[in-house]
Protein backbone atom coordinates (compact mmCIF):
# COMPACT_ATOMS: atom_id res chain seq x y z
CA UNK A 1 0.00 0.00 0.00
CA UNK A 2 1.04 3.28 -1.07
CA UNK A 3 1.15 5.11 2.52
CA UNK A 4 3.45 2.41 4.19
CA UNK A 5 6.17 3.36 1.29
CA UNK A 6 5.13 7.37 2.85
CA UNK A 7 5.40 6.08 6.54
CA UNK A 8 9.10 4.50 5.86
CA UNK A 9 10.74 7.71 4.18
CA UNK A 10 9.17 9.71 6.69
CA UNK A 11 10.06 7.88 10.06
CA UNK A 12 13.13 8.77 10.63
CA UNK A 13 12.58 12.20 10.35
CA UNK A 14 9.22 11.80 12.55
CA UNK A 15 11.23 10.25 15.22
CA UNK A 16 13.58 13.54 15.59
CA UNK A 17 11.04 16.08 15.29
CA UNK A 18 9.12 13.96 18.36
CA UNK A 19 12.57 13.97 19.99
CA UNK A 20 13.10 17.22 19.27
CA UNK A 21 9.45 18.75 20.11
CA UNK A 22 9.56 16.74 23.67
CA UNK A 23 13.23 15.97 24.90
CA UNK A 24 11.21 13.63 27.51
CA UNK A 25 7.96 12.63 26.00
CA UNK A 26 7.49 8.67 24.34
CA UNK A 27 8.94 9.43 20.92
CA UNK A 28 8.43 5.52 19.48
CA UNK A 29 4.34 6.47 20.81
CA UNK A 30 4.14 9.87 19.48
CA UNK A 31 5.18 8.74 15.90
CA UNK A 32 2.87 5.95 15.87
CA UNK A 33 -0.19 7.72 17.06
CA UNK A 34 0.95 10.33 14.31
CA UNK A 35 1.10 7.92 11.40
CA UNK A 36 -2.09 6.51 12.30
CA UNK A 37 -3.68 9.70 12.44
CA UNK A 38 -2.63 11.22 9.68
CA UNK A 39 -3.98 8.10 7.31
CA UNK A 40 -6.85 8.85 8.70
CA UNK A 41 -6.73 12.45 7.79
CA UNK A 42 -5.46 12.11 4.44
CA UNK A 43 -8.45 13.17 3.17
CA UNK A 44 -8.06 16.43 4.60
CA UNK A 45 -4.83 17.43 3.02
CA UNK A 46 -4.84 20.08 0.83
CA UNK A 47 -3.20 19.09 -2.43
CA UNK A 48 -0.23 20.85 -3.63
CA UNK A 49 0.62 21.82 0.04
CA UNK A 50 4.06 20.10 1.25
CA UNK A 51 3.12 17.12 3.01
CA UNK A 52 6.36 16.95 5.28
CA UNK A 53 5.31 20.39 7.55
CA UNK A 54 1.87 19.05 7.64
CA UNK A 55 2.84 15.65 8.62
CA UNK A 56 5.32 16.41 10.95
CA UNK A 57 2.76 19.30 12.67
CA UNK A 58 0.85 16.17 13.43
CA UNK A 59 3.87 14.46 15.57
CA UNK A 60 5.05 17.99 17.01
CA UNK A 61 1.70 17.71 18.47
CA UNK A 62 1.60 13.90 19.90
CA UNK A 63 4.95 14.51 20.90
CA UNK A 64 3.93 17.71 22.79
CA UNK A 65 0.90 15.58 24.38
CA UNK A 66 3.15 12.88 25.61
CA UNK A 67 5.49 15.84 27.61
CA UNK A 68 6.14 14.22 30.66
CA UNK A 69 4.57 17.20 32.56
CA UNK A 70 6.03 15.76 36.61
CA UNK A 71 9.25 17.52 37.80
CA UNK A 72 11.99 19.51 35.77
CA UNK A 73 12.13 19.18 31.94
CA UNK A 74 14.57 17.62 30.05
CA UNK A 75 16.61 19.53 27.94
CA UNK A 76 18.40 18.07 24.76
CA UNK A 77 21.64 16.39 24.34
CA UNK A 78 24.80 16.37 22.88
CA UNK A 79 25.84 12.95 21.34
CA UNK A 80 30.00 12.47 22.00
CA UNK A 81 32.65 12.77 19.41
CA UNK A 82 33.05 8.96 19.23
CA UNK A 83 29.92 8.23 18.34
CA UNK A 84 30.48 9.21 15.23
CA UNK A 85 31.13 7.64 12.18
CA UNK A 86 32.33 8.26 8.71
CA UNK A 87 30.25 9.90 6.11
CA UNK A 88 28.32 12.01 9.13
CA UNK A 89 27.82 15.34 8.20
CA UNK A 90 29.72 16.48 10.97
CA UNK A 91 31.97 19.58 9.99
CA UNK A 92 35.23 19.00 9.82
CA UNK A 93 37.99 21.04 12.18
CA UNK A 94 38.80 23.64 10.09
CA UNK A 95 35.40 24.13 8.66
CA UNK A 96 33.50 24.30 11.98
CA UNK A 97 31.96 27.31 13.36
CA UNK A 98 32.19 26.51 17.13
CA UNK A 99 34.81 24.38 18.78
CA UNK A 100 33.22 21.75 21.41
CA UNK A 101 33.29 23.65 23.99
CA UNK A 102 31.09 26.46 22.34
CA UNK A 103 28.85 23.58 21.42
CA UNK A 104 27.93 22.79 24.82
CA UNK A 105 27.49 26.74 25.82
CA UNK A 106 25.44 26.90 22.81
CA UNK A 107 23.13 23.94 23.84
CA UNK A 108 22.71 25.16 27.09
CA UNK A 109 21.73 28.55 26.10
CA UNK A 110 19.06 26.54 23.72
CA UNK A 111 17.97 24.20 26.63
CA UNK A 112 17.31 27.87 28.88
CA UNK A 113 14.96 29.06 26.20
CA UNK A 114 11.39 29.09 26.46
CA UNK A 115 9.44 25.89 24.63
CA UNK A 116 8.24 28.04 21.87
CA UNK A 117 11.70 29.90 21.07
CA UNK A 118 13.70 26.28 21.26
CA UNK A 119 10.84 24.75 19.03
CA UNK A 120 11.36 27.05 16.28
CA UNK A 121 14.98 27.33 16.28
CA UNK A 122 14.46 23.11 16.03
CA UNK A 123 12.57 23.61 13.35
CA UNK A 124 14.77 26.13 11.54
CA UNK A 125 18.12 24.62 11.83
CA UNK A 126 17.66 21.03 13.71
CA UNK A 127 15.02 19.77 11.24
CA UNK A 128 16.67 22.13 8.85
CA UNK A 129 13.23 23.09 6.73
CA UNK A 130 12.49 26.40 4.91
CA UNK A 131 10.85 29.08 6.80
CA UNK A 132 7.59 28.05 4.75
CA UNK A 133 7.99 24.64 6.36
CA UNK A 134 8.77 25.79 9.84
CA UNK A 135 5.78 28.09 9.46
CA UNK A 136 3.56 24.78 8.60
CA UNK A 137 4.55 22.59 11.18
CA UNK A 138 4.53 25.67 13.96
CA UNK A 139 1.19 25.90 12.68
CA UNK A 140 1.31 29.70 12.44
CA UNK A 141 1.47 32.34 9.39
CA UNK A 142 4.72 32.63 7.84
CA UNK A 143 5.11 36.16 9.35
CA UNK A 144 4.76 35.00 12.64
CA UNK A 145 7.38 32.07 12.35
CA UNK A 146 9.88 34.81 10.62
CA UNK A 147 9.51 37.42 13.42
CA UNK A 148 9.27 34.71 16.45
CA UNK A 149 12.28 32.90 15.24
CA UNK A 150 14.39 36.27 15.18
CA UNK A 151 13.11 36.95 18.89
CA UNK A 152 14.57 33.45 19.60
CA UNK A 153 17.24 34.31 18.24
CA UNK A 154 17.84 37.75 20.26
CA UNK A 155 16.78 35.77 23.20
CA UNK A 156 19.30 33.23 22.77
CA UNK A 157 22.17 35.86 22.24
CA UNK A 158 21.46 37.88 25.31
CA UNK A 159 21.70 34.37 27.44
CA UNK A 160 24.70 33.74 26.00
CA UNK A 161 26.07 36.98 26.40
CA UNK A 162 24.95 36.59 30.07
CA UNK A 163 22.05 39.00 30.61
CA UNK A 164 20.07 37.73 33.17
CA UNK A 165 17.93 34.60 32.10
CA UNK A 166 17.91 35.62 28.38
CA UNK A 167 15.08 37.73 28.15
CA UNK A 168 15.04 40.95 25.56
CA UNK A 169 13.29 43.55 25.13
CA UNK A 170 10.72 42.64 22.15
CA UNK B 1 40.48 33.42 22.82
CA UNK B 2 37.11 31.23 23.52
CA UNK B 3 34.35 32.30 25.87
CA UNK B 4 30.71 31.97 26.35
CA UNK B 5 30.21 35.33 25.23
CA UNK B 6 31.93 35.01 21.94
CA UNK B 7 28.83 33.18 20.41
CA UNK B 8 26.59 36.01 21.53
CA UNK B 9 28.73 38.50 18.71
CA UNK B 10 28.42 35.87 16.15
CA UNK B 11 26.60 37.48 12.92
CA UNK B 12 23.86 36.39 12.25
CA UNK B 13 24.94 33.47 9.78
CA UNK B 14 27.71 32.83 11.66
CA UNK B 15 25.15 31.70 14.96
CA UNK B 16 22.31 30.35 12.05
CA UNK B 17 25.34 27.88 10.55
CA UNK B 18 26.66 26.93 14.64
CA UNK B 19 22.76 25.88 15.29
CA UNK B 20 22.74 23.68 12.11
CA UNK B 21 26.22 22.11 13.54
CA UNK B 22 24.83 21.71 17.11
CA UNK B 23 21.94 19.69 15.28
CA UNK B 24 24.08 17.55 13.45
CA UNK B 25 25.40 16.54 17.27
CA UNK B 26 22.36 16.59 19.33
CA UNK B 27 21.51 12.95 20.76
CA UNK B 28 18.14 12.59 18.74
CA UNK B 29 18.26 9.90 16.02
CA UNK B 30 18.80 11.19 12.83
CA UNK B 31 19.00 8.68 10.41
CA UNK B 32 19.35 5.11 9.41
CA UNK B 33 17.66 1.88 9.16
CA UNK B 34 15.86 1.02 12.17
CA UNK B 35 15.38 3.92 14.33
CA UNK B 36 11.70 4.48 13.91
CA UNK B 37 10.97 1.47 12.29
CA UNK B 38 9.26 0.06 15.54
CA UNK B 39 6.60 2.88 15.70
CA UNK B 40 6.09 2.71 11.90
CA UNK B 41 5.30 -0.78 11.96
CA UNK B 42 3.08 -0.59 14.99
CA UNK B 43 1.38 2.13 13.05
CA UNK B 44 0.82 0.25 9.95
CA UNK B 45 -0.39 -2.59 12.24
CA UNK B 46 -2.93 -0.44 13.34
CA UNK B 47 -3.81 0.85 10.45
CA UNK B 48 -3.80 -2.42 8.67
CA UNK B 49 -6.57 -3.55 11.47
CA UNK B 50 -8.45 -0.68 10.64
CA UNK B 51 -7.92 0.86 14.20
CA UNK B 52 -8.89 4.56 12.19
CA UNK B 53 -10.29 3.25 8.74
CA UNK B 54 -9.94 0.50 5.86
CA UNK B 55 -6.92 1.64 4.24
CA UNK B 56 -7.91 -0.22 0.68
CA UNK B 57 -11.22 1.07 0.58
CA UNK B 58 -12.02 3.64 -2.55
CA UNK B 59 -15.12 5.23 -1.72
CA UNK B 60 -15.02 5.59 1.98
CA UNK B 61 -18.62 5.72 3.12
CA UNK B 62 -17.14 9.05 5.45
CA UNK B 63 -15.61 10.69 2.08
CA UNK B 64 -15.27 14.42 2.23
CA UNK B 65 -16.34 16.15 -1.18
CA UNK B 66 -12.53 17.17 -1.08
CA UNK B 67 -11.75 13.77 -1.45
CA UNK B 68 -13.82 12.66 -4.40
CA UNK B 69 -12.28 16.27 -6.05
CA UNK B 70 -8.89 14.82 -5.48
CA UNK B 71 -9.82 11.52 -7.31
CA UNK B 72 -11.20 13.43 -10.49
CA UNK B 73 -7.94 15.48 -10.53
CA UNK B 74 -5.86 12.23 -9.87
CA UNK B 75 -7.55 10.47 -12.53
CA UNK B 76 -7.82 13.34 -15.14
CA UNK B 77 -3.90 13.29 -14.58
CA UNK B 78 -3.89 10.10 -15.47
CA UNK B 79 -6.10 10.39 -18.29
CA UNK B 80 -3.54 12.87 -19.90
CA UNK B 81 -0.38 10.59 -18.74
CA UNK B 82 -2.05 8.16 -20.87
CA UNK B 83 -2.21 10.36 -23.72
CA UNK B 84 0.79 11.66 -23.85
CA UNK B 85 2.71 7.84 -23.25
CA UNK B 86 0.75 7.37 -26.48
CA UNK B 87 2.64 10.23 -28.14
CA UNK B 88 6.04 9.13 -26.80
CA UNK B 89 7.06 11.93 -24.43
CA UNK B 90 8.68 10.05 -21.66
CA UNK B 91 11.08 7.96 -20.34
CA UNK B 92 11.13 4.50 -18.98
CA UNK B 93 8.75 4.86 -15.91
CA UNK B 94 8.24 9.02 -16.48
CA UNK B 95 5.75 10.28 -18.57
CA UNK B 96 5.36 13.79 -18.77
CA UNK B 97 2.37 15.54 -19.89
CA UNK B 98 0.98 18.70 -20.31
CA UNK B 99 -0.82 20.09 -16.99
CA UNK B 100 -4.78 20.06 -17.11
CA UNK B 101 -5.74 23.66 -18.28
CA UNK B 102 -5.78 26.16 -15.71
CA UNK B 103 -2.34 25.86 -14.40
CA UNK B 104 -0.20 28.47 -16.62
CA UNK B 105 2.47 25.88 -17.47
CA UNK B 106 3.40 22.11 -16.77
CA UNK B 107 2.95 18.83 -16.64
CA UNK B 108 2.53 15.98 -14.96
CA UNK B 109 4.53 12.45 -15.03
CA UNK B 110 4.26 8.92 -13.76
CA UNK B 111 6.83 6.65 -12.67
CA UNK B 112 6.26 2.86 -12.37
CA UNK B 113 6.70 1.42 -9.10
CA UNK B 114 10.57 0.81 -8.39
CA UNK B 115 12.03 -2.40 -8.83
CA UNK B 116 12.01 -5.22 -6.46
CA UNK B 117 15.13 -4.83 -4.46
CA UNK B 118 17.61 -7.71 -4.05
CA UNK B 119 17.31 -10.30 -1.52
CA UNK B 120 19.73 -10.01 1.10
CA UNK B 121 21.23 -6.53 0.41
CA UNK B 122 19.31 -4.89 3.34
CA UNK B 123 21.39 -1.42 4.63
CA UNK B 124 23.70 -1.90 7.48
CA UNK B 125 22.00 -2.95 10.40
CA UNK B 126 23.07 -0.10 12.90
CA UNK B 127 21.78 3.36 14.08
CA UNK B 128 24.09 5.11 15.38
CA UNK B 129 24.97 8.20 13.35
CA UNK B 130 24.31 11.46 13.56
CA UNK B 131 22.64 13.33 10.22
CA UNK B 132 23.72 11.30 7.23
CA UNK B 133 23.45 13.91 3.98
CA UNK B 134 20.07 14.29 2.83
CA UNK B 135 18.27 12.77 5.62
CA UNK B 136 15.50 14.90 5.94
CA UNK B 137 14.46 14.59 2.41
CA UNK B 138 12.30 11.68 2.67
CA UNK B 139 14.86 9.25 0.23
CA UNK B 140 14.58 6.38 2.76
CA UNK B 141 16.34 4.37 4.91
CA UNK B 142 20.34 4.98 4.42
CA UNK B 143 23.14 1.85 2.91
CA UNK B 144 26.36 2.55 2.61
CA UNK B 145 27.85 3.77 -0.04
CA UNK B 146 30.28 1.11 -1.02
CA UNK B 147 27.32 -1.51 -0.58
CA UNK B 148 24.96 0.54 -2.65
CA UNK B 149 25.34 -1.31 -6.08
CA UNK B 150 24.71 -4.48 -3.94
CA UNK B 151 21.13 -3.21 -3.16
CA UNK B 152 19.42 -2.49 -6.44
CA UNK B 153 19.61 -4.94 -9.59
CA UNK B 154 20.85 -2.41 -11.89
CA UNK B 155 24.55 -1.00 -12.22
CA UNK B 156 25.01 1.74 -10.39
CA UNK B 157 26.08 4.87 -12.28
CA UNK B 158 28.38 7.52 -10.95
CA UNK B 159 30.29 10.54 -12.39
CA UNK B 160 33.86 10.10 -14.26
CA UNK B 161 36.48 11.83 -12.06
CA UNK B 162 36.87 14.39 -14.11
CA UNK B 163 33.40 15.80 -12.99
CA UNK B 164 35.16 16.94 -9.87
CA UNK B 165 32.29 15.77 -7.89
CA UNK B 166 34.25 13.32 -5.95
CA UNK B 167 32.42 10.63 -4.02
CA UNK B 168 28.72 10.90 -2.42
CA UNK B 169 28.86 11.33 1.37
CA UNK B 170 25.47 9.35 1.53
CA UNK B 171 23.11 6.76 -0.41
CA UNK B 172 19.11 6.34 0.11
CA UNK B 173 16.97 3.58 -0.61
CA UNK B 174 13.52 3.13 -1.06
CA UNK B 175 11.85 0.32 -2.76
CA UNK B 176 14.60 -0.12 -5.20
CA UNK B 177 14.89 3.59 -5.75
CA UNK B 178 18.34 4.83 -5.35
CA UNK B 179 19.72 8.47 -3.76
CA UNK B 180 22.77 9.36 -3.94
CA UNK B 181 23.65 12.49 -2.31
CA UNK B 182 27.01 15.05 -2.06
CA UNK B 183 28.12 17.46 -0.29
CA UNK B 184 28.86 21.18 -2.14
CA UNK B 185 32.23 21.34 -3.96
CA UNK B 186 34.33 23.32 -5.96
CA UNK B 187 32.07 21.61 -8.98
CA UNK B 188 28.92 21.41 -6.56
CA UNK B 189 26.97 24.90 -5.59
CA UNK B 190 24.93 24.90 -2.95
CA UNK B 191 21.23 23.57 -3.23
CA UNK B 192 17.97 24.61 -1.21
CA UNK B 193 19.98 22.85 1.60
CA UNK B 194 22.94 24.03 2.33
CA UNK B 195 24.99 21.28 2.75
CA UNK B 196 23.68 19.45 -0.11
CA UNK B 197 25.47 19.65 -3.42
CA UNK B 198 23.76 16.97 -5.66
CA UNK B 199 21.37 14.39 -5.28
CA UNK B 200 21.47 11.82 -8.19
CA UNK B 201 18.59 9.41 -8.46
CA UNK B 202 18.73 6.30 -10.20
CA UNK B 203 15.49 3.82 -10.44
CA UNK B 204 14.63 0.56 -12.62
CA UNK B 205 11.78 2.35 -14.52
CA UNK B 206 8.72 0.21 -16.60
CA UNK B 207 5.31 1.28 -17.37
CA UNK B 208 3.17 -1.68 -16.70
CA UNK B 209 1.88 -1.70 -13.77
CA UNK B 210 0.69 1.12 -11.19
CA UNK B 211 2.53 4.69 -11.67
CA UNK B 212 2.96 8.04 -10.05
CA UNK B 213 2.38 11.21 -10.68
CA UNK B 214 4.36 14.00 -10.44
CA UNK B 215 2.68 17.49 -10.86
CA UNK B 216 4.49 20.68 -12.20
CA UNK B 217 3.50 23.55 -10.44
CA UNK B 218 2.88 27.09 -11.74
CA UNK B 219 6.25 28.62 -11.78
CA UNK B 220 7.95 25.47 -13.30
CA UNK B 221 9.34 25.37 -16.66
CA UNK B 222 9.91 22.18 -18.58
CA UNK B 223 12.42 21.75 -21.33
CA UNK B 224 13.58 18.94 -23.47
CA UNK B 225 16.91 18.51 -23.52
CA UNK B 226 19.03 15.86 -25.50
CA UNK B 227 21.84 14.09 -22.66
CA UNK B 228 24.23 12.10 -24.17
CA UNK B 229 22.34 11.70 -27.93
CA UNK B 230 19.62 10.75 -26.22
CA UNK B 231 16.00 12.55 -24.69
CA UNK B 232 15.72 14.37 -21.33
CA UNK B 233 13.82 16.57 -19.55
CA UNK B 234 14.91 20.09 -17.60
CA UNK B 235 12.59 21.05 -14.91
CA UNK B 236 13.35 24.40 -13.58
CA UNK B 237 11.92 26.98 -11.11
CA UNK B 238 9.22 26.04 -8.56
CA UNK B 239 9.83 22.60 -6.54
CA UNK B 240 6.65 20.63 -7.34
CA UNK B 241 4.52 18.10 -5.54
CA UNK B 242 4.38 14.26 -6.34
CA UNK B 243 1.07 12.48 -5.81
CA UNK B 244 1.72 8.84 -6.57
CA UNK B 245 -1.60 6.55 -6.79
CA UNK B 246 -1.69 3.00 -5.24
CA UNK B 247 -3.03 -0.14 -6.99
CA UNK B 248 -6.23 0.27 -5.81
CA UNK B 249 -6.59 3.81 -6.80
CA UNK B 250 -5.86 6.09 -3.22
CA UNK B 251 -4.50 8.96 -3.87
CA UNK B 252 -1.32 9.97 -1.75
CA UNK B 253 0.50 13.02 -1.65
CA UNK B 254 4.33 12.87 -0.75
CA UNK B 255 6.68 15.85 -1.32
CA UNK B 256 9.60 14.92 -1.65
CA UNK B 257 11.54 17.95 -1.24
CA UNK B 258 13.44 19.41 -4.89
CA UNK B 259 16.78 20.66 -3.68
CA UNK B 260 17.21 22.69 -6.72
CA UNK B 261 16.99 22.31 -10.45
CA UNK B 262 15.92 18.51 -11.77
CA UNK B 263 17.38 16.84 -15.35
CA UNK B 264 16.00 13.65 -15.63
CA UNK B 265 17.39 11.41 -18.71
CA UNK B 266 17.47 7.56 -19.27
CA UNK B 267 19.42 4.89 -20.21
CA UNK B 268 18.59 1.50 -21.21
CA UNK B 269 15.26 1.10 -18.57
CA UNK B 270 17.34 2.59 -16.03
CA UNK B 271 16.09 6.27 -15.11
CA UNK B 272 18.08 9.38 -13.63
CA UNK B 273 17.18 12.35 -11.59
CA UNK B 274 20.14 15.03 -11.43
CA UNK B 275 19.04 18.01 -8.74
CA UNK B 276 21.17 20.47 -8.05
CA UNK B 277 21.73 23.95 -8.15
CA UNK B 278 23.98 23.98 -11.24
CA UNK B 279 22.83 25.90 -14.99
CA UNK B 280 21.46 23.81 -17.67
CA UNK B 281 24.57 23.52 -19.50
CA UNK B 282 26.57 22.53 -16.45
CA UNK B 283 23.37 19.75 -15.64
CA UNK B 284 23.31 18.29 -18.87
CA UNK B 285 27.40 18.09 -18.72
CA UNK B 286 27.67 16.41 -15.39
CA UNK B 287 25.29 13.82 -16.69
CA UNK B 288 26.89 13.18 -19.95
CA UNK B 289 29.75 12.32 -17.11
CA UNK B 290 27.35 9.95 -15.19
CA UNK B 291 28.31 5.95 -16.42
CA UNK B 292 28.01 2.56 -14.52
CA UNK B 293 30.43 1.85 -12.35
CA UNK B 294 33.02 -0.75 -14.11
Amino acid sequence: MAYEELVRAYQDVAIRTAHLFAPDGDADDAVQEAFVKAHAALSRFRAGSPFRPWLLRIVANEARNRRRSAGRRAGLALRSAEDRRPGDVAPSPESAVLAAEQRDWLLAGVNALRDEDREVIAARFFLDLSEAEAAELLGVPRGTAKSRLSRALARLRSGLAGDDDGEVAR
Amino acid sequence: MIDRTSLARLSDAALERGLRELGTDLAVPASGPGIGDDAAARALRRIEAGADRPTRRLWPSGARPVRWALIAAVIALAILAAIAGAIGLGLPGIRIVPAPSGLPLGSSATVAPPASVRPGSSASPEFTGPALLGWNLGLGTSVEVARASAAVDFPVALPAASAGTGAPAAAWLLDGRLSLVWPTGPALPATQEAAIGLVLGEFRGSLDSGYFQKIIEPGTTLTVVTVGGTTGYWIAGTPHEIVFVDPSGIPVFDSHRLVGNTLLWAKGDVTYRLESALDRAAAIALAEAIRPEP
